[in-house]
């Protein structure tokens, strides 16, 4: 017992010390970062009002596109990477650079090319760039995420393609399989572990993203990029409202608990099957 | 050699690390006497950066290069974050019990730094200096009072003014406007003659950085129309006739073309940063930021200032007044090398340098100094200290004023744009704020 202590000891101090205060703070009326009174669930009315189920609804489409898009995107990739072709490690490098550039630095990148007057893409634009609107907004936000989170899926389904068995795919090429059909009936269901896996690590991302949209939309226009993890901060932290803010965190951290069990639970069920 | 490890090494081992660590970040924040000299070592938390190109940053680090080599008592150290930033910055800092020693707080957030508890009141520091340099301030020092407490000192004035670039105004075959409705149709005419690449007047409506330059606005034409965003009991009052005028000018703009969706892309810094480029010619922003937009390629005398024109001929539009301010960290160990900092911020001196990279000073009599008379830019400062006087027009700033200010450019996208009615929409804010003021 004493040998985990240490362990203990600091995962209580990294998570259950911080998921426990932001409960305490979720329940409470606060000052600037002072709880003055207990309000019970005063402040999950905020969250869970009709603007608080417009935010989690932008927050579920931008999260199921960005994977929709972010995890294909990778492992088609990864299957283009797996084959040896001349110059295989430099489309490598290529491929996997976008995964080196900080959010912070990739949306201001991403905000310059998209200005619709003077932005490199300007021309396309005719003087109103997609950020003008509240679609063409979230359609950059989901195209700039899945930018900067497809190298993460590409590398993780490459890692996987290569330890699927030569022998197990040329059998089924043998017994008549087409590529699509040995593709997709043999390599994916052997790969399924690390594609549920990346998944579960997508979707926590993608829920808990603040950086990105905050500096590319800052949720707006007309708070068409405004989703749960950017309100969080703004509650918290811009306008030091601690006690909403942190019953946003504790909306967020109920849908990670709730996807990442679900997810565990298919990959087991899938497993037990 | 081998260790053995029992239960009670272990736990003793534990206790020891978490007591470390704990030490470790409580020794991180915070000022010090690092060098174990005797040497009080400031933390100074500001926008400025000293290592880039806006001639304020480098005055700055004239300035604190000055007051090390000036005395031993004390050395500051600049720390520079975004000004986006800076206020969450210092007040979650401060309740770790950490935190700059010396902070620099823009004028409408230090409510919400009373309220944050990051800084200290110095009306003991500054009783005696007050007594001889306070009514040598070009606009009261009160409005950094909150409930009767001097909790920072004003350093920087700044007014908003009219800006516009002349070469594209030229280009167009357009002339400067002399009224708000005579800028509409010269922005209206700018765009439309440049196929909508150029922005003919730009009013930033991005909810991006607390919806600053909708409010630098908003505010001084509800000030125009004889209202106030604020009013003097502390409830929201922009909802009344002189807001709602205020907003229809703004939404005028809009419908006669002068400026596009593309605004609801644009701050503060994206209008700068398009008459920098040139993709607008027409705004309305701080004195402040004159020095570093004209330093640009292609810009220099091209970018021209005056007051803003008013809501008639012959008038001008009242400008807020706001400016930069220099507090005092809650947890410094050091108050009296903090104020004897301060001082030397304020006096003729570091003033004088502030001056020369486009910066307003607050005293009157620095205006005297030679190194501002005769300075190339004296002729401009002169007019922008005249328009404060006469048309300057202090605001109240609310400790909520950040949320005030997002949910009132939110607001305004929809009216501008989305066909949403004006008073309907100013009023929604306003009762919601005033609702949650009790």
């Amino acid at each position: 017992m004493a040998l985990y202590l240490p362990a203990l000891v600091l995962v209580a101090l990294v998570s259950v010390f911080p998921i426990a205060y932001a409960l305490r703070l979720s329940v409470y009326r606060t000052r600037a970062l002072r709880t003055v009174e207990f309000i019970g669930w005063d402040n999950f009315a905020t969250v869970l009002g009709p603007a608080g189920w417009a935010d989690i609804a932008r927050t579920f489409v931008y999260v199921v596109a960005s994977l929709l898009l972010a995890v294909p995107l990778g492992l088609a990739l990864a299957v283009l990477l797996n084959k040896q072709v001349r110059f295989v490690r430099l489309f490598r490098v290529v491929i996997l650079l976008p995964w080196v550039v900080s959010q912070t630095v990739a949306a201001l990148l991403w905000k310059w090319l998209l200005n619709g007057q003077y932005g490199p893409l300007h021309g396309l634009f005719g003087g109103e760039g997609p950020l003008s609107s509240t679609w063409g907004s979230m359609a950059s936000l989901i195209v700039v995420n899945v930018w900067l989170s497809y190298p993460l899926a590409t590398i993780l389904c490459l890692a996987a393609l290569q330890t699927v068995p030569a022998e197990q795919i040329e059998a089924s090429r043998v017994d008549g399989c087409t590529p699509r059909q040995s593709f997709f009936q043999v390599i994916v269901p052997t790969i399924r572990s690390t594609l549920l896996i990346l998944v579960i690590m997508l979707t926590l991302l993608y829920f808990n993203m603040v950086t990105l949209v905050y500096t590319l939309t800052g949720g707006g226009p007309f708070s068409g990029t405004q989703v749960l993890s950017l309100n969080a901060f703004l509650q918290s932290f811009q306008f030091f409202k601690i006690g909403v803010g942190a019953a946003y965190s504790v909306v967020l951290f109920v849908l990670n608990i709730v996807f990442g069990v679900a997810y565990i639970r298919v990959l087991k069920g899938k497993n037990d099957g | 050699m081998s260790i053995r490890l029992d239960r009670r090494r272990l736990l003793m081992l534990g206790a020891a690390t978490i007591a470390a660590a704990g030490t470790g970040s409580l020794a991180g924040c915070g000022s010090d006497d690092a060098s174990g000299d005797g040497v009080a070592d400031l933390q100074l938390w500001t926008f400025l950066d000293p290592t880039g190109t806006d001639p304020r940053g480098k005055a700055l680090q004239e300035i604190v290069d000055g007051f090390n080599g000036s005395q031993s008592a004390a050395k500051v150290t600049v720390t520079s974050i975004n000004y986006a930033k800076i206020d969450g910055e210092v007040i979650r800092a401060a309740n770790t019990g950490g935190g700059p020693d010396i902070v620099n707080i823009y004028l409408p957030q230090l409510a919400q730094h009373v309220e944050g508890g990051s800084v200290q009141p110095i009306d003991e520091f500054a009783k005696d200096w007050l007594a001889q340099a306070g009514s040598d301030y070009l606009f009261p020092v009160d409005s950094a009072k909150i409930d009767g407490e001097l909790m920072a000192l004003p350093w920087e004035s700044r007014v908003w003014l009219f800006w516009y670039r002349k070469d594209i105004l030229d280009k167009y075959g357009v002339t400067p406007p002399t009224t708000l409705d005579e800028a509409v149709a010269a922005g209206a005419a700018v765009r439309k003659a440049s196929g909508n690449k150029v922005t003919g007047f730009a009013i930033g409506l991005s909810e991006q950085s607390l919806g600053a330059d909708f409010m630098e606005k908003f505010d001084p034409l509800t000030a125009g129309y004889g209202g106030a965003v604020i009013g003097a009991d502390g409830k929201a009052a922009f909802a009344g006739d002189a807001g709602v005028q205020a907003m229809a000018m703004v939404k005028k703009f809009a419908d006669a073309g002068a400026f596009g969706r593309e605004v609801l892309t644009m701050g503060a810094d994206e209008v700068v940063n398009g008459v920098k480029a040139g993709t607008v010619a027409m705004a309305i922003a701080g004195s402040f930021r004159v020095a570093a937009t004209r330093s640009a390629d292609g810009v220099g005398d091209n970018l021209v200032t005056s007051p803003v024109p008013g809501v008639t001929a012959g008038r001008r539009l009242p400008t807020a007044v706001a400016g930069q301010t220099l507090a005092m960290g809650a947890n410094t160990e050091h108050p009296e090398q903090v104020w004897a900092f301060m001082q030397y911020y304020l006096s003729a001196e570091s003033q004088a340098k502030f001056a020369a990279a486009g910066v307003l000073p607050v005293l009157r009599s620095v205006y005297d100094q030679p190194a501002v008379a005769q300075a190339s830019n004296a002729k401009e400062l002169l007019e922008w200290r005249d328009y404060l006087a006469a048309d300057g027009k202090v605001s109240v700033y609310p400790p909520d004023y950040s949320e005030l200010s997002t949910n009132l450019v939110k607001a305004a996208q929809k009216m501008v744009f989305d066909g949403a009615a004006i008073p309907a929409g100013l009023t929604e804010v306003q009762n919601q704020y005033n609702q949650n003021r009790k």
